[in-house]
């Protein structure tokens, strides 16, 4: 017997969190794929708090419930281009309908579609529950209190990520950058409905012939998605020209051999990416200090 | 579509039980013992014990036994079955059973297998003369992969013991087949076994023989226990464990004599897997159409099919002729390539015709309609240009390229089979309210032969569709009309259906029960077949296709997207136009997951690696986005309003287009494998740079000029 709980707001949502022994259920895509019997499901879609997409002096805000289509369709913010790049190849229509990036976050699968993007923007997430010294006094009501950490910080693994039981994640922050350059693939064997055998995202903002801000994002090619901030700097700062960051980068990754692919694949292709990638944040630095 | 209909899983049957099948985990062993859990009253054991009179499955041949007695032969080999009325408890039994194997080393690889099943020689001519005499010689390897049939609904029947009788109900395309192999598993009389298929969620040849297997296994248990037993696979098991393509190696040596082929050396092997099933018919149709749609005046054919402790390969569309038409394609083109000529050109000069020598020395009937295809093909497509365009690209990232290939369907079975084994009879029951029904023992998998047997009917006795009736085949009510394979359905029983529907027109009396019966007969103009010699005609007539796949390569990922795709096709006439377009664009796209994702492989230890539509990806319509699908008339004497085979032929020809169309855009030579994946572009594009050896490479060349053995130089070749 499956029970589910369907609550009206966020309080109630961290609520029943806290007492009983639920799992968030969000789109449930990759819930359904392996139905518990036994399990009690805590379903968010229709939680308003978790529904929004908004904009900060400097983030974009977007609720954890946000399903891929929403995303997509909405127009109340000019989301990064990349971002919705990333959801429009996740899987097919009836899956984005449901699939939430919240779910695609807190199932932290290496494969997940956004998740190299959400890296490459520097991304954090914001979780919440209710105050644990709040909770005995009846009289008052419970507050809710909020952490916010860095994505990377917060996914530890595969399928694992620092949520504490009686938390929920509630928002993605992502900054608002200005980045020039943006970079995007997803590798299939399919091009709809597939996982991903590798996904590449970058990021480069280039300023006046300077580069200011750079990521690189690699998924599906370790435990987590795989970023290198001291391989960033060193581009950053001009120590590494673009072959020479690709070396490092052939050093770092460690992709695996499975049935979906080869670990030589993987890696040549995710090699040849970042080598694109650069090549082009080069030439844009190039062509800014000739402009200069 | 409304939605109603029921697959087998969905029936109610009173006081059923399920059965889930124990299988081995090995590929190759002894079975010491089996030690089963304490199991409760309800569960009862099946195994090789409880068969009734021979623990064998008949399908062409016999050596499948119905349960694994003290070996097991592959991964998913069926030791016993547990019976009970909880299929989750089942399942949990199951995983508590041990078993002691003694292991042995499971042979993997045909090419190592010292078992041959099946072993077949044909030629004409005088081959080692056109070689002798010859400008040129090339020869090279080809293989070809694993590919699942990929059906929507899995494999599943319900065995229901009656009064001195056994009906086994559910998804299937041939129901004697069913019915043959239950009567001498169960030592039954014909008249005491009753197979009724139920609507059927798709084949593709995949419902051909394994139904058999499942059908004793589940007669077994429902002899045993006395109640209605019902198994349905689960996807994983189905995957794992039921028939596939038939991987294959075709070795071609060639001769080219004043830029004209004139001898042809085939040696074709198959991976016939673990048992037999149907090895021996999908070897025959493999190496009848190896030399493809060209005249061969020197042919030399060798054919074996060997054990490997895989899976036992079986029917799918095609039947052998994807494999061989895939080389044959490949060859020509590569020997084009080499000679600099252009693909299309130096295959369009050699093309059989009609009253030409088929492979087998018999006759090509029929107008041989390929050069109307190409036409038409290349209006389409636009193929010559784009290919001349294409060999002069410079880009670096993306690049482009566009294959063909020309490819035949022998419509109906191979040889004689139809006047000596099928004898088909149909027969029409009107009945008092004057609604006619017919009577035939093929099966509705959602090819539409439902709809096309109806359409015959109501024409040629000017009635409205409606009065038809086609109900699931009953072996209770329906005589033996043969199986639901090889286009014969439609071609051959259509036909049957279409003469008897003239012969009840003449003798109508309305408000009057009436049956008409027609049987098989042996068109008068085919040179008999002998199956010893493979001599005559091998098929009563030929379909005949042509595919173009054009192509954008990206170098840095090695993945392909189809800019364009087309398939062009003389199927006679289409008894219905949108039936035979949703095969030809369903075909087109299996034939695509053939050429370059499905990629089904085994562990060292010989399990199956893709057991889920995770790990196993067939395309999906987003992969071929601008997919044209065109029919050319060519009505055939014998068949019902000139119709003729269909659904195999979209299949057959993707690989070979689409690998030439790889070629033009990787632009660092020969192509000899399929699935060719994603992996395999980029390791060839890094081994082109010059970083690994190709040892890939089977390829020889020796001219006569020179005298001497060409190497093969990847890089050399042009589009
Ligand atoms: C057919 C199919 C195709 C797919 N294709 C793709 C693809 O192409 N790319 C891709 O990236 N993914 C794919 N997926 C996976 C899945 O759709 C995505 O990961 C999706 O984003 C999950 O979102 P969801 O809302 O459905 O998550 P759910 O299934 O609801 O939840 C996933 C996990 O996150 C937890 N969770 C969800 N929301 C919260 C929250 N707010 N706070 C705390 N915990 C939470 C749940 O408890 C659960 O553990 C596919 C899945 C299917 C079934």
């Amino acid at each position: 017997m499956v029970n589910a709980y369907v609550p009206a707001d966020l309080g109630e949502a961290l609520r029943l969190l806290q007492e009983k022994t639920v799992i968030p259920y969000a789109g449930g895509t990759d819930i359904m794929v392996h139905p518990q019997a036994e399990a009690a499901y805590l379903f968010l879609r229709q939680l308003p708090e978790l529904n929004q997409i908004c904009t900060t002096d400097q983030y974009f805000v977007i609720g954890s419930a946000v399903t891929y289509q929403a995303l997509l369709t909405q127009t109340a913010v000019r989301l990064p281009d990349i971002l919705l790049q990333a959801c429009r190849q996740v899987a097919a229509p009836p899956i984005r309908n449901l699939g939430t990036l919240g779910g695609n976050i807190c199932n932290a699968s290496p494969a997940g579609d956004t998740l190299p993007v959400l890296y490459a923007l520097d991304a954090s997430v914001r979780l919440a529950r209710l105050e644990p010294a709040v909770r005995d006094c009846q009289n008052l009501t419970p507050t809710i209190g909020y952490r916010i950490l860095p994505l990377r910080q917060f996914i530890q693994g595969v399928r694992r990520t620092c949520r504490r039981p009686e938390e929920l994640l509630i928002e993605i922050l992502i900054p608002q950058t200005h980045d020039t350059l943006t970079y995007y693939e997803k590798i299939a064997s399919r091009k709809a409905q597939a996982i991903a055998k590798l996904s590449f995202a970058g990021a480069a903002s280039v300023s006046q012939g300077q580069l200011q801000r750079l990521a690189l994002a690699f998924g599906s090619v370790g435990v987590t998605v795989v970023r290198d901030s001291l391989i960033e700097a060193k581009i950053i700062n001009g120590s590494y020209d673009p072959e020479a960051a690709v070396q490092a980068y052939a050093a770092l990754l460690r992709p695996i051999t499975d049935q979906r692919s080869t670990a030589s694949y993987r890696k040549t292709v995710c090699l040849n990416l970042a080598r694109d990638f650069l090549t082009a944040v080069q030439a844009q630095v190039t062509a800014g200090r000739r402009g200069r | 579509m409304r939605g109603e209909a029921l697959y087998v899983d969905d029936l109610v049957i009173e006081g059923l039980l399920y059965g889930r099948l124990l299988h081995s985990d090995r590929a190759r062993a002894r079975i010491r013992s089996i030690r089963l859990p304490k199991l409760p009253p309800e569960v009862t054991v099946v195994d090789w014990r409880d068969a009734p009179a021979r623990n064998q499955i008949h399908i062409v041949q016999d050596d499948m036994p119905i349960f694994a007695k003290d070996e097991v032969a592959y991964v998913g080999d069926v030791i016993l079955m547990l019976v009970g009325p909880d299929e989750q408890e089942l399942q949990n039994l199951l995983s508590r059973i041990q078993i002691d194997y003694q292991e042995l080393t499971p042979v993997l690889d045909p090419q190592l297998s010292q078992q041959v099943f099946f072993d077949y020689h044909y030629g004409h001519g005088q081959v080692e003369q056109a070689f002798a005499e010859a400008d040129h010689i090339f020869s090279e390897t080809f293989h070809t992969g694993l590919q699942e049939q990929a059906y929507l609904e899995p494999n599943g029947l319900i065995a229901i013991p009656g009064n001195r009788k056994m009906t086994v109900r559910g998804s299937m395309q041939c129901p004697y087949y069913v019915k043959t192999a239950l009567v001498r598993a169960l030592g039954e009389a014909a008249d005491q076994v009753q197979v009724v298929q139920e609507v059927t969620g798709g084949g593709f040849g995949g419902k051909e023989d394994y139904p058999s297997v499942l059908a004793c296994q589940l007669a077994v248990a429902a002899l045993k226990t006395g109640r209605p037993v019902k198994c349905i696979l689960n996807r994983r098991e189905d995957m794992a464990t039921t028939t596939k393509r038939h991987p294959s190696r075709c070795h071609y040596k060639v001769a080219v004599k004043a830029g004209q082929v004139t001898a042809m050396d085939i040696d074709v092997l198959m991976d016939s897997g673990a048992y037999t099933t149907l090895s021996p018919v999908v070897l025959q149709r493999g190496i009848i159409g190896a030399p493809g749609v060209y005249r061969i005046p020197n042919l030399r054919v060798h054919g074996q099919a060997r054990k490997t402790n895989t899976v036992p390969n079986g029917a799918f569309r095609g039947f052998g002729a994807p494999q061989t038409f895939f080389a044959v394609e490949m060859m020509m083109s590569h020997i084009a390539a080499a000679l600099n000529q252009e693909p299309l050109a130096f295959k369009a000069r050699q093309l059989v015709s009609q009253g030409d020598e088929t492979s087998t020395g018999g006759r090509y009937h029929f107008y041989v309609s390929l050069p109307d295809l190409i036409k038409r093909a290349e209006e389409l497509s636009h193929y010559r240009e784009k290919r001349q365009a294409y060999a002069r690209q410079t880009a670096q990232r993306y690049r482009r390229g566009i294959g063909i290939a020309l490819i035949y369907h022998g419509c109906g079975f191979t040889g004689n089979s139809e006047r000596d084994f099928i004898k088909a009879v149909v027969k029409l029951k009107k009945r008092t309210d004057d609604r006619v029904e017919v009577l035939a023992s093929n099966a509705d998998i959602g090819q539409g032969i439902k709809t096309t047997f109806a359409k015959i009917v109501a024409d040629q006795l000017a009635l409205p569709l409606e009065q038809i009736i086609v109900n699931n085949p009953d072996t209770d009510k329906v005589p033996d009309s043969g199986p639901t394979v090889a286009s014969r359905s439609l071609m051959t029983v259509g036909q049957l259906l279409a003469q008897a529907a003239a012969r009840l027109k003449q003798v109508w009396e309305p408000g009057k029960e009436q049956v008409i019966e027609e049987h098989y007969q042996h068109p008068e103009y085919m040179i008999p077949f002998d199956m010893d010699r493979f001599a005559g005609d091998a098929y009563p007539t030929y379909s005949w296709a042509v595919s173009v796949v054009e192509l954008e390569l990206d170098r840095l990922t090695g993945t392909a997207d189809i800019l364009g795709a087309w398939g062009i096709f003389d199927v006679g006439v289409p008894i219905d136009y949108n039936i035979v377009q949703g095969q030809m664009q369903g075909g087109f796209l299996q034939g695509l997951g053939y050429a370059c994702m499905e990629h089904l492989t085994y562990s060292p230890a010989g399990v199956p690696q893709q057991t889920s539509f995770t790990d196993y990806i067939i395309p999906t319509a987003a992969d071929v986005p601008n997919l044209v699908t065109d029919l050319v008339n060519n009505p055939f004497s014998h068949g019902p309003y000139g119709a003729k085979g269909a659904g195999e032929m979209p299949m057959v020809g993707v690989a070979p287009a689409y690998l030439e169309a790889l070629e033009q855009a990787m632009n660092c030579g020969r192509l000899e494998h399929v699935p060719f994946t994603a992996e395999d572009v980029l390791d060839r594009l890094s081994d082109a740079d010059g970083h690994l050896h190709p040892d890939f490479d089977t390829w020889t060349w020796q001219s006569k000029s020179e005298a001497e053995s060409q190497p093969a130089d990847p890089r050399q070749r042009k589009g």
